[in-house]
């Protein structure tokens, strides 16, 4: 994923914290064989080559992680779509946006799963899997595993600054006092204990690519930061895109559907 | 440049601020050289010193022992040349020093009628032999510039002239006297940069390293260009790379085992014979390798040594460390300090990571603060310290011989087109 990761223990011994960290880089590596759209062996990349012609049996964590990017588009209302790797590469690639191309159809008309032998198969030729948006919220809620299974009670865990994990408390304090880098959100600060937090940004102008769009029209959303906080990363990853992409009124309504502590989209300045 | 000049007492000083106690000891011609014995200031314990080449290399020592003469006690007793206007130039030069050095176009004649301490040899590199022999010979401890001679017997030749007089020699590898190196490779040897796997060095320039000739004579051609020439050098192989096989060498603490290499002239086709464009392979018995290019047809990447660990890399030539485990973003960086001093902080690393996200800017960390030193001028104070022991670490001559004889081999290398090793009579 090619974001640095903190890791901040307090509280154990250095053993521990180099075993746990391991663990966590260990399986965040293999995450990174099955959802890499980029290298040629990783799985995503095979089910983007072949899931149009033919249907295919992937790996349990793969087929549940599309299962979920099923439910996501319904939740976002189609503001987050695992499926329209297709659009986002046109905007890496600078290459122009095709109608034809963008996979507004309902999940179930884009793809087709079995729970039963755990196959998939791309029902429109515009599909393709990309988990950009949501690859640190899902490495950060593998991660609340390792955590669990350790018996870690406090640590602060920061993917990139954009996703961030926390469990129990600063050593000074009962909470995590969470703030952005280089903004207030709204003047507060975000008190964390159990928490994942999720930081998404439009980020075009100012020279930067723009990295995320609606994937239902192809435009690029205004620039705005959104900060979500929830119990699960990959929740807060989906909605804090989500977020951005969508225009303001649906912000509500959308945010409805996800499960979270507390969410807030304002203007970058 | 006066200011750059700092006394051997200022650079122990300097060795000792950056916790570099185990670096003299860890480089033996450094705790020669931080021996206490302070240079008399009496007449009979000055060091009388001549320098033999006083073209532009030559000159450039001269200015350095001008700025150390008084603190080392020294003096330039004679010059030598065979081409009059560097001579007259050079006389000129310790004339504005109140120096009166006796001039001689002929070196022989210097050494039969010139009681001097040691030589300063800054020739030609073909010439760089038969002087330097005959001097220890004479009984006169040597400074030879690198590289040491032009053929591997020669020098052989010049290393076994040192066994059998008990002379010193001394190579102008003026790294092993750069506290920048010194520092990074006491780090390199305690295991800071973790197994070393693969040392990278290059010199590029953009310029036809040409030199004006007088009446555009074909004879002077060959005498003022000589770099140029394979008669008289093996072009960027011995005025570039024996610095950087050098530092190759000493990091690892070992010779090479095999070098293979290709060379060309692709752009300055001018009527030079050597080289404009090099690359070897030098290999290590532990699988390490010294990968080494030069041209002098584009400049942007400069000059530098890179040595590469599983833990770290130092590119000296920037000064730079750089551990492969980055430090960690300023916010947590900050969480962190508050953590240790007590202070319940606001932890401020939230922020958009960005897509495609490139890998981390990290400009890494200096080896030392202060590089306002010139190592050359330190390992001629140090030639002189040594003069006054009458020994110089052997450490030092097997660090020059090395890298001399493995750039000789290098340009076998590159002419064969075979990978070779050193055959056993050229081991020390």
């Amino acid at each position: 994923m090619n974001t640095p990761l903190d890791i901040v223990f307090w509280g154990i011994n250095q053993e521990l914290a180099d075993q746990v960290t391991e663990k966590v880089v260990t399986q965040i590596m293999e995450l990174q064989t099955i959802l890499d759209r980029f290298n040629s062996e990783a799985e995503t990349f095979k089910v983007n080559k072949n899931a149009f012609s033919k249907s295919m049996a992937i790996s349990p964590f793969l087929f549940k992680t599309i299962s979920n990017g099923m439910k996501y588009i319904q939740k976002s209302e189609g503001y987050f779509n695992v499926f329209a790797g297709k659009v986002y590469a046109s905007l890496k690639e600078k290459s122009a946006f095709s109608e034809s191309s963008l996979p507004i159809h309902p999940p179930e008309d884009l793809i087709k799963i079995n729970t039963s032998n755990n196959t998939i198969q791309f029902l429109h030729p515009a599909v393709s899997l990309d988990f950009g948006g949501i690859g640190k919220g899902l490495a950060l809620d593998e991660t609340s595993k390792i955590l669990d299974e350790f018996g870690i009670k406090n640590t602060f865990i920061s993917f990139g600054g954009s996703s961030i994990l926390t469990r129990g408390h600063h050593p000074h304090g009962n909470h995590w006092p969470f703030s952005l880098k280089n903004q207030e959100i709204e003047g507060e600060i975000w008190p964390l204990r159990n928490d994942t937090v999720s930081v998404s940004c439009a980020g075009h102008g100012s020279g930067k690519t723009p990295h995320i769009l609606n994937p239902k029209t192809g435009d690029c959303p205004p620039s705005f930061t959104a900060v979500v906080q929830s119990e699960s990363a990959t929740e807060a990853e989906v909605l804090s895109t989500a977020l951005i992409a969508a225009p303001d009124e649906k912000h509500q309504e959308i945010a409805s559907h996800f499960n979270v502590e507390k969410w807030a989209v304002f203007p970058i300045h | 440049m006066q200011d750059k000049i700092q006394s051997r007492r200022e650079f122990l000083k300097k060795m000792a601020l950056t916790g570099s106690v185990a670096t003299l000891a860890a480089s033996p011609w450094l705790s020669a050289f931080a021996q206490s014995s302070a240079a008399g200031k009496n007449p009979s314990d000055r060091v009388r010193l001549a320098v033999i080449g006083t073209g532009s290399r030559g000159k450039q020592l001269l200015r350095l022992l001008f700025e150390i003469t008084q603190s080392s006690n020294l003096e330039i007793a004679a010059l030598c040349d065979v081409y009059q206007p560097h001579l007259q130039e050079t006389d000129e030069m310790c004339k504005e020093q109140n120096m009166n050095p006796v001039l001689y176009s002929n070196y022989e004649e210097l050494l039969n009628k010139e009681e001097v301490d040691g030589v300063i040899i800054a020739t030609p590199l073909h010439q760089h032999a038969h002087i330097t022999i005959d001097a220890m010979n004479a009984g006169i401890h040597v400074f030879c510039e690198k590289s040491m001679a032009r053929t591997l017997d020669t020098t052989k030749a010049m290393y076994d002239a040192h066994k059998a007089t008990g002379k010193i020699l001394q190579i102008g590898h003026q790294r092993l006297f750069n506290p920048v190196y010194l520092e990074g490779m006491q780090r390199i040897h305690n295991g800071d940069l973790g197994k070393l796997g693969q040392i990278r060095a290059y010199w590029h320039r953009n310029n036809d390293w040409r030199r004006p000739v007088p009446n555009n004579s074909i004879e002077m051609e060959r005498f003022i260009n000589w770099r140029l020439y394979k008669e008289y050098s093996a072009g960027l192989l011995t005025e570039l790379m024996s610095h950087q096989i050098q530092v190759a060498n000493w990091a690892l603490q070992k010779t090479p085992v095999s070098v293979t290499g290709t060379g060309s002239i692709v752009y300055w086709k001018d009527g030079r014979e050597v080289n404009d464009n090099v690359a070897l392979i030098y290999s290590y018995d532990d699988g390490t390798q010294f990968v080494y290019d030069s041209m002098t047809s584009n400049k942007k990447y400069g000059l530098e040594e890179q040595i590469m660990g599983h833990k770290g890399t130092i590119e000296f030539e920037t000064n730079r460390y750089y551990t492969e485990t980055p430090p960690p973003a300023p916010g947590i960086l900050q969480l962190l300090n508050d953590m240790e001093s007590g202070f319940f902080g606001k932890v401020m690393i939230g922020d958009a990571s960005w897509v495609p996200e490139t890998a981390v800017k990290y400009n890494g960390e200096p080896i030392i603060e202060n590089t306002d030193f010139y190592d050359t001028a330190l390992q001629l104070e140090a030639f002189a310290k040594y003069i006054r022991a009458g020994k110089a670490p052997e450490a030092l001559i097997r660090e020059g011989y090395n890298a001399s004889i493995w750039t000789m081999l290098g340009e076998i290398a590159i002419e064969t087109g075979e990978k070779l090793t050193l055959a056993d009579k050229y081991r020390i």
